[in-house]
């Protein structure tokens, strides 16, 4: 098994906004080990994009991280300085979000926006035309056709498909050892979804570049990932290996949301859709936030929150697997029956 | 230059009076008869092209469609982002004019109707548009939303449904009339437009992309509605998306277009296992299933390059320049939508000849022998 690339332990992230303090992510903790690709998934409001935002500390300005630890190479990022974090962001971690065109300047070529994203991160001075060419082959790399003559084009002349290759090129300029793909592909067709992962995985499978994957969508995150974080109203409630969350999900949340994607072998049937709505971080319930959505919910969970426990090879916070607690208090669930503790 | 065009009027025309429609399983059913529809937008909006009718080019983002809708059934139409899903069924409700071809509701043609001829027959047809919440005025309440399409066709008191029986029928509670879209989430908006589009008691409801940007709990709920909706109140649907999962869920049969033109439609239990175009099989094999058990390989034999536009599209068959099996024939010549009975058709010169394994990505699949190389060609 290869080591530990972040670590993240405890991370708590607030946003201060007028209507209180509100508490987007609560005890969040996971590891991606080098080389690995991590899928996170949950439901809009889960918090997915806070916590991508908050490991590279690009979180808006009412955003703070307030406990926890974000391990990188030995440092904990949400302790560095500015000048610090510059040196992680690019060379050590990149990111590219899901939507290309927001992240490029319209009025600058792609050339130039890449050869200012190398200069950002280089030391001495290299040659425009150096850069330029080291551009092209990053081009070239992510299957842009003709690359030497498109690097002169602005963002508006590329398709959608194209744009978000050449953000993968801009974050991949400097090699990092982590790559975090916020909805990356959601915006595309499933042809160029499909393309984009496709690339992903051959940059994952040929430099060892790590990916921390954020999708709302479970075919995505089945596709590409070796890990899954399920994230539920701030929390992770499960995190374990793919097989393990796609073959035995142990919390009810992360078998909901499975059930709940339609596919032709559920023709004529219901779908399970899951009732209610994820909370709001407003008016958070004081046990588990998963509580008045779940069909096996008992008194406890609504009031307290259930600790991250370790069961079978993946973590999960629900009552469920706790033996802190007595059997009879406990919630119960046929399918965890093997699981559940005596 | 319009030979596509020409090859499919002359096989589904024949098929009209031969097989009873083009993709019809029943041909005394049929609510909705399309024949030939063609949507061209002119390339040049400026005041001088105008002014001059100078033809500078024009898009043909509907280019000859042809096919049948059976009340009580539901069309899926899929294909990529421009392929002119959109724009056909804008064309078929009148929302954007045609530039020929025939549209018959219950026998109405409907291509070429003034506004004032439109209105009483939008009551049978209505939509659901893509962006719920840009689709309902930011500046109304939702009952007033509801009672709109009443205020629009003058419809008598005691014909309207009331905001309340209207809500219940979509799943909302009756506090909600008071609310502004703003404050409605993705869901409960979408649920409002269904429910507007419900208010006149349409036979065929046109849903764009009703599930897009939704999560999957509230896209599920919503496809849950749809189903309740279809057997109680005997609906239709044409459902648009490229969200290959929900039209394998939901549609009785499925239609595929591709840069303006259909190339193939059929039953969907079919077309999901034993798809007859070369792209339609693309276009399942790339889709992701949520089970990492069935993805081995999956992403080796991705379809490459992209859609072409519309503006130019390719010569002969447009899926050309991506298709694996294409040979001359296939950039000289555009291949007619063939009618091959029991309303499934496909146009591809090739399709006897390739032998196409079920999709890779469909469950069916994952012990059976790899899919052939769909490989990039662009």
């Amino acid at each position: 098994m290869t080591a530990a690339l972040m670590t993240v332990e405890g991370l708590e992230v607030v946003y201060h906004t007028d209507a209180g303090t509100l508490p987007a992510l609560s005890d969040v903790r996971f590891e991606v080990r080098e080389s690995q690709i991590v899928g996170v998934v949950g439901e809009s409001g889960c918090g997915k994009s806070t916590l991508g935002a908050a490991l590279l500390r690009l979180l808006p300005p009412n955003g703070e991280i307030v406990g926890g630890r974000v391990m990188f190479e030995g440092r904990d990022l949400a302790g560095l300085s500015a000048g610090e974090l510059r040196e992680v962001r690019g060379s050590g971690i990149a990111t590219v979000f899901q939507d290309p065109l927001t992240s490029l300047n319209p009025t600058f070529t792609v050339g130039q926006q890449m050869i200012d994203a190398q200069r950002a991160h280089q030391e001495g001075r290299t040659s425009k035309q150096a850069l330029r060419g080291q551009a092209i082959d990053a081009l070239t790399r992510v299957g842009i056709p003709d690359a030497a003559r498109r690097i002169d084009n602005h963002p508006h002349e590329f398709s959608g498909g194209m744009r978000q290759r050449i953000m993968i090129a801009i974050a991949l300029l400097h090699e990092p050892q982590l790559l975090i793909a916020d909805e990356a592909t959601s915006a595309l067709d499933v042809t160029l979804e499909a393309q984009i992962l496709k690339l992903l995985k051959e940059i994952n499978a040929t430099h060892g570049t790590a990916i921390l994957l954020i999708s709302h969508n479970l075919g995505v995150i089945a596709e590409v990932c070796q890990r899954v974080v399920v994230m539920y109203a701030g929390r992770a409630v499960e995190e374990g290996d793919v097989f393990a969350i796609f073959d035995r999900p142990l919390h009810p949340y992360t078998r909901a949301l499975l059930a709940a994607v339609p596919s032709p072998q559920h023709r004529g049937k219901d779908l399970a859709a899951i009732p209610g709505r994820v909370p709001s971080l407003l008016s958070l319930p004081p046990g588990c936030k998963y509580a008045d959505r779940c069909d096996h919910a008992a008194p406890v969970c609504v009031e307290r929150e259930p600790e991250s426990l370790e069961v079978a090879g993946s973590r999960v916070r629900c009552f469920l697997y706790d033996d802190g607690v007595p059997a009879a208090e406990r919630p119960r669930a046929g399918w965890a029956t093997e699981l559940m503790p005596a | 230059m319009s030979t596509a065009a020409d090859d499919t009027r002359t096989a589904t025309g024949e098929a009209g009076t031969a097989a009873g429609g083009a993709g019809t399983a029943a041909g005394d059913a049929q609510l909705l008869r399309v024949r030939d529809l063609q949507t061209y937008f002119s390339d040049r909006q400026g005041m001088i092209a105008r002014l001059t009718r100078r033809k500078t080019g024009e898009v043909r983002a509907v280019d000859g469609v042809s096919f049948d809708v059976v009340r009580g059934e539901t069309l899926g139409l899929v294909g990529e982002s421009g392929s002119g899903k959109s724009t056909l069924a804008r064309t078929v409700m009148g929302l954007v004019p045609a530039t020929g071809g025939s549209a018959l509701l219950d026998g109405r043609e409907l291509i070429g109707l003034r506004p004032r001829e439109w209105r009483p027959l939008r009551r049978r047809m209505q939509m659901i548009f893509q962006d719920p919440v840009s689709s309902l005025s930011p500046r109304f309440r939702v009952s007033f939303l509801l009672k709109e399409p009443y205020v629009i066709n003058n419809v008598p008191a005691e014909k309207q449904s009331s905001v309340d029986e209207l809500l219940t029928m979509v799943g909302l509670s009756s506090e909600q009339a008071d609310k502004y879209p703003h404050e409605l989430s993705g869901g409960q908006a979408r649920r409002v437009s269904i429910a507007r589009a419900l208010a006149l008691h349409p036979e065929v409801l046109f849903a764009d992309e009703p599930t897009a940007g939704l999560d999957v709990s509230a896209a599920a709920s919503i496809l849950n509605l749809m189903r309740d909706l279809r057997d109680r109140l005997g609906l239709t649907y044409v459902l648009i998306t490229h969200d290959l999962n929900v039209v394998g869920y939901f549609a009785d049969r499925i239609a595929v277009m591709y840069v303006g033109q259909l190339v193939e439609i059929g039953l969907g239990d079919r077309i999901l296992a034993h798809p007859r175009h070369p792209y339609t099989h693309a276009l399942l094999s790339c889709a992701p299933v949520p089970d990492p058990h069935l993805n081995e390989g999956h992403l080796e034999n991705v379809l490459g390059g992209e859609i072409p536009s519309p503006h130019d599209p390719p010569s002969g068959c447009r899926f050309h320049p991506r298709c694996a099996y294409a040979d001359q024939r296939c950039t000289d010549e555009a291949p007619p939508l063939e009618d091959l009975g029991d309303g499934e058709l496909v146009a591809c010169h090739h399709w006897r000849r390739i032998d196409l394994a079920p999709p890779s990505a469909q469950p069916a699949a994952a012990s059976a022998a790899p899919s052939p190389a769909v490989g990039p060609t662009v």
